[in-house]
């Protein structure tokens, strides 16, 4: 408790500097990524000079002087490229964007530990090393005419705000001609005029803004429980002052939920890194081409959808895009585009990962399938269910991946991972021409569709997408049998029956006549769940549950209801494998 | 617990945190005392609805809602085996904060808030046989009867959920 608050002043300096740094790096890189595109671009040079002089300004200002005296030598170098004297070449830019990477490990590392040292011996000599070798190459003179913006370092003190667009220059796809150029230094120009005013922005903890929307989404219920008292005093002004009050707390629901809202643009830019990266160290040639990435995202997707992507986004360079000869000969063009796109789709955000790569081979699944025994010959497939295998668990093995002309490492973790963020990822892939992924994910983590079910004295949420039918059912329709439990039959399926009240062990009480049985499947293996009844359906904020309760992997969470009271929300697939039942399957029982 | 003397309660709670250091908030577990440090005391509320866990240990009485945040409840009394009083008189829910989360235990009375120089503490008895001593940092002195210190992160340790999960895969496997 006791602790010496001196020292605490300053490390929070540090660490709002260490925050700001991230957006410096960011643009940096957006802006070395874009250099390579285009080389001669000077604004686009300017503004990573410029990132990475207010890094250094930062870093220095507060002390941390490895950080400092390193960029101060990328600095160096990117000052001879701005000054013409170095060309943008690949080699120089894969220098740079590696000293980027440096910086952010640094900055990553000094967020924990301040007191942390690194090693930046090697890179540094690289970094002089490539300053004089390109001098004593390079005798072409500085190109007059960017004068423009020779007085820049004047005004970019280390404390400036970053670029409200950060990388303008990122869709820069084919090189600019002139004129755009005389636009863009234009642009930039009037950039530098105190006309410009960047939207003021302030830095909130994620826990704060939680709070709030949190408790925005409780006062929305009891707004609904005030509205619904409202009956008694129809006609009243108390009535119209509530209407009000109503549609007011929905304007703030949603500025509230928008607040942790993110554009996916950082994700994307990483994807950049990724495609360049591989191709470059597989020699191809890939372009990415990004749609939508100012689409925004909750943070907490942001967070996990990242990893997918990237898993998905370097399959498709290393095993999707063929190789340059290969293209050719196949008529295609020398480069292979991957296609990034984000977009909302009824309700739901989706992701597309295109390549115009060499798609995947489905008798070659099939006979890898075949031998690894996760199908059988008698199994009749369609092409689509064949490349579905490759998401099969037990299909991705590394050897694998190079003899399917297809994509293989890891996809079930990809699968599981989005499937764990309540996704679906489908793939659509043509031999020959290409394949298509698309990720489907929901808007938002915090709220969900759900049933509302009885058991007993109990309330218990259902997350709707879970539940395929609700069937009323008595117990005459469902058969007992000893060895196989009990079993519904359904339009001549036989699925297993789940009792809650024998599951969540509360069942002494009495049933009443007809209940409900919730038909669901996991692993393509229906089952049916019997609850007393549906009590509704509704929008559920969900609610985490204290670590004490969290190892329950039955329930994904948990809600507050309409009534006040907190329910739990189940998670029907982990629930019913604490009653396992014997597999139903008709082959199985006829044997 | 009445209101009144909830009210109040809360109402030193609210205020002169940072004096908080050595005073301690005085409550009843059957006939026993028992204090945690005013820090970890977020408020004092009358027990509330819960709503009940499956596949939880007895003295995980189940979850509530206080003002829109879901928080677990666990009676106290069951927790260190003490035999609860009359059920029906004057219990209430201490909301500790034990930094990772925020936790209800039910107890029977809330007392009083008391100061505790250093002088004034004594380390704990050694019993080692009563399941409470683990939970105990030290007593009180200054008082006729025996105060206990109470070990606010020990209500729910690390090795105790262990155990828990321990004991329920036990009990499956059985």
């Amino acid at each position: 408790m006791g602790q010496v608050f001196d020292n605490s002043e300053m490390e929070l300096l540090i660490q709002t500097f260490l925050g700001e740094d991230d957006e410096f790096i960011e643009e940096m890189e957006a802006g070395l990524l874009s250099l390579e595109d285009s080389p001669d671009d000077s604004m686009v040079i300017d503004q990573v000079f410029r990132a990475a002089h207010s890094l250094k300004g930062s870093s220095m200002a507060v002390g941390l002087d490895q950080v400092g005296k390193f960029t101060h030598e990328v600095e160096a170098l990117l000052l001879k490229v701005k000054e013409h004297e170095i060309p943008a070449s690949r080699e120089v830019i894969s220098l740079l964007l590696k000293c980027n990477d440096h910086i952010k490990t640094m900055i990553e590392t000094l967020k924990d530990d301040l007191k942390a040292e690194f090693d930046s011996e090697d890179l540094m000599k690289q970094l002089a090393k490539m300053q004089n070798k390109e001098l004593e190459v390079e005798t072409k003179a500085p190109v007059t005419g960017f004068a423009l913006f020779d007085d820049d370092e004047d005004e970019t003190p280390a404390t400036t705000t970053p670029e409200p667009e950060p990388a303008p220059m990122v869709q820069a796809e084919s090189a600019t001609s002139d004129i755009e150029v005389e636009e863009d230094k234009a642009k930039s120009n009037a950039r530098q005029q105190p006309a410009r005013k960047p939207q003021e922005q302030i830095k909130v903890s994620q826990e704060r803004i939680d709070r709030l929307v949190n408790n925005i989404g409780e006062m929305a219920i009891l707004l609904t429980v005030l509205e619904e008292q409202m009956y008694q005093f129809a006609g009243t002004k108390l009535e119209s002052t509530v209407k009000q009050l109503y549609k007011i707390s929905k304007d703030v629901q949603d500025v509230s939920v928008s607040l942790r809202m993110l554009p996916v643009k950082p994700v994307f830019q990483k994807m950049r890194r990724i495609v360049r990266d591989t191709s470059a160290k597989l020699g191809k040639q890939v372009n990415l081409e990004v749609i939508g990435e100012d689409i925004e995202i909750d943070k907490s997707i942001l967070d996990l959808v990242g990893d997918p992507l990237v898993h998905i986004i370097r399959n498709a360079v290393d095993h999707g895009v063929e190789s340059p000869e290969l293209r050719k000969k196949a008529g295609k063009d020398e480069a292979g585009t991957i296609t990034l796109k984000a977009c909302h789709e009824s309700g739901r955000l989706v992701f597309y990962i295109v390549d115009d790569g060499g798609g995947i081979n489905a008798e070659r699944v099939k006979e890898k399938a075949l031998k690894l025994g996760i199908i059988k010959k008698s199994q009749k497939l369609s092409t689509q269910e064949l490349q579905n295998l490759i998401f099969h668990p037990g299909f991705s093995t590394k050897e694998q991946v190079t003899e399917v002309s297809g994509r293989g490492v890891g996809m079930d973790v990809v699968s599981n991972n989005i499937k764990q963020m309540s996704g679906e990822i489908e793939i659509r892939s043509e031999l020959g021409s290409g394949s298509r992924f698309k990720i489907t994910l929901p808007q938002t983590f915090s709220i969900i569709e759900g049933t509302v079910v009885q058991s007993g004295e109990d309330k218990y949420v259902v997350p709707l997408g879970d539940i395929q039918e609700s069937v009323k059912v008595s117990d005459e329709e469902i058969t007992k049998s000893t060895a196989l439990g009990e079993v519904l039959t359904l339009r001549g399926e036989r699925l297993p029956v789940y009792r809650f009240e024998e599951i969540l062990e509360t069942n002494n009480y009495e049933k009443p006549q007809e209940q409900i049985a919730l038909i669901s499947s996991s692993q393509d293996k229906s089952y049916a769940i019997v609850v007393d009844e549906i009590v509704g359906r509704q929008q559920v904020v969900i609610k985490n549950l204290g670590q004490e309760v969290q190892q329950l992997k039955e329930f994904s969470g948990s809600t507050i209801l309409g009534d006040g009271q907190p329910a739990l929300i189940i998670e029907l697939s982990n629930l019913i494998k604490r009653k396992e039942k014997p597999d139903l399957d008709v082959e199985r029982i006829s044997a | 617990m009445n209101q009144q003397a909830t009210h109040e309660i809360n109402q030193d709670i609210a205020s002169g945190r940072a004096t908080d250091q050595d005073r301690f908030l005085e409550f009843n577990l059957g006939d026993e005392k028992f204090a945690v440090p005013l820090l970890s005391v977020k408020e004092v509320i009358a027990v509330p609805e819960t709503t009940k866990v499956p596949f939880t240990p007895d003295y995980f009485l189940g979850i509530m809602n206080l003002r829109g945040q879901v928080l677990s409840i666990i009676d106290l009394r069951r927790r260190m085996k003490i035999d609860a009083k009359d059920t029906i008189t004057e219990t209430a829910v201490i909301i500790i904060d034990l930094g990772y989360t925020h936790l209800g235990v039910v107890v029977d009375s809330i007392n009083r808030v008391i100061a505790v120089g250093g002088e004034d503490f004594a380390p704990p008895p050694e019993i080692s046989t009563s399941t409470t001593t683990e939970f105990v940092t030290g007593c009180y002195k200054n008082d006729d009867s025996l105060v206990l210190f109470l070990n606010v992160d020990k209500i729910l340790d690390n090795s105790d959920k262990e155990i828990i999960s321990k004991q329920e895969s036990e009990e499956k496997a059985s």
